[in-house]
């Protein structure tokens, strides 16, 4: 899968190329999100593009946070489309993960 | 590719259409897509955006639990997908014809993000009103999700 990544103060901000983070992609995205994750501690996702989250794409977020957790780091999901968040409050993602409404957002919940 | 889509239509007063593909990952948003547009097709009598967005994501879990664990090794085998409305009732029907599945072999979902799968079956749970399973005669599994809205 394809990403773009943008750095602001050392801080990742992870934008995936995909309409859906699901069972069919989540190894990819694991596989794209790992390098990331081998530089930076402190990731924001831009989860706007994503309309659609199932519990294989919940399982690599959480995958993604652990690796940043154990760096010292957090990992912020921001821009969730509204049936995503629903899904991350159904099994209560939105719980153990830091869910900000925009970019600008996500960034200043580092500091 | 193998598959046999057999569009049904209101004009005949059955409100029921079928679709069978191969029960790969890369199909996943084809499942998706067609559980959307029968869920569309009933207008504005149809469920709202949001009941239609958890019909679609507890099937997609449907179909991903056939393909891991009743297809596994043998990936790749058609899964038939149901779907037939009555009133505010809308019916998917899965077929597959994999490995028989446990409901009591399924462990209770862990929700402090100690573990990061093990969702599907609480997610269908959670979102049909009814979820009837039942082994084929002739082998497999037949899933039964009821939505009501």
């Amino acid at each position: 899968m394809q990403l773009t990544t943008d750095v602001v103060d050392h801080i990742a901000v992870i934008t995936p190329m995909a309409e859906a983070l699901d069972a069919g992609n989540a190894k990819a995205f694991r596989n794209a999100m790992a390098p990331v994750l081998n530089v930076y501690a402190r990731v924001a996702l831009d989860l706007s593009g994503i309309g659609f989250v199932d519990s294989s794409g919940c399982g690599v977020l959480l995958s993604c946070l652990k690796r940043t957790n154990q760096a010292g780091g957090d990992l912020k999901l921001f821009s969730v489309q509204k049936p995503v968040r629903a899904m991350f409050e159904l099994i209560r993602l939105h719980r153990i993960m830091d869910i900000l409404n925009n970019r600008q957002e996500a960034i200043r919940a580092f500091d | 590719m193998r598959e046999n889509e057999q569009a049904a239509s209101e004009n005949s007063g059955r409100h029921g259409e079928t679709i069978v593909l191969d029960g790969t990952y890369g199909n996943l948003g084809r499942f998706r897509e067609f559980v959307r547009e029968a869920c569309r097709g009933r207008g504005p009598n149809g469920p709202n955006p949001e009941r239609i967005e958890e019909i679609i994501l507890a099937v997609n879990e449907a179909v991903v639990n056939i393909m891991r664990h009743a297809l596994a090794e043998r990936i790749g085998e058609p899964v038939t997908l149901g779907v037939h409305v009555a009133g505010r009732t809308l019916t998917v029907t899965l077929e597959d014809k994999g490995l028989p599945f446990d409901r009591a072999g399924v462990a209770a979902p862990c929700f402090d993000g100690s573990r990061e799968s093990g969702f599907g079956i609480f997610i269908i749970e959670q979102l049909a009103d009814r979820v009837a399973y039942q082994q084929r005669s002739e082998g497999g599994n037949r899933l039964q999700l009821t939505f009501n809205w």
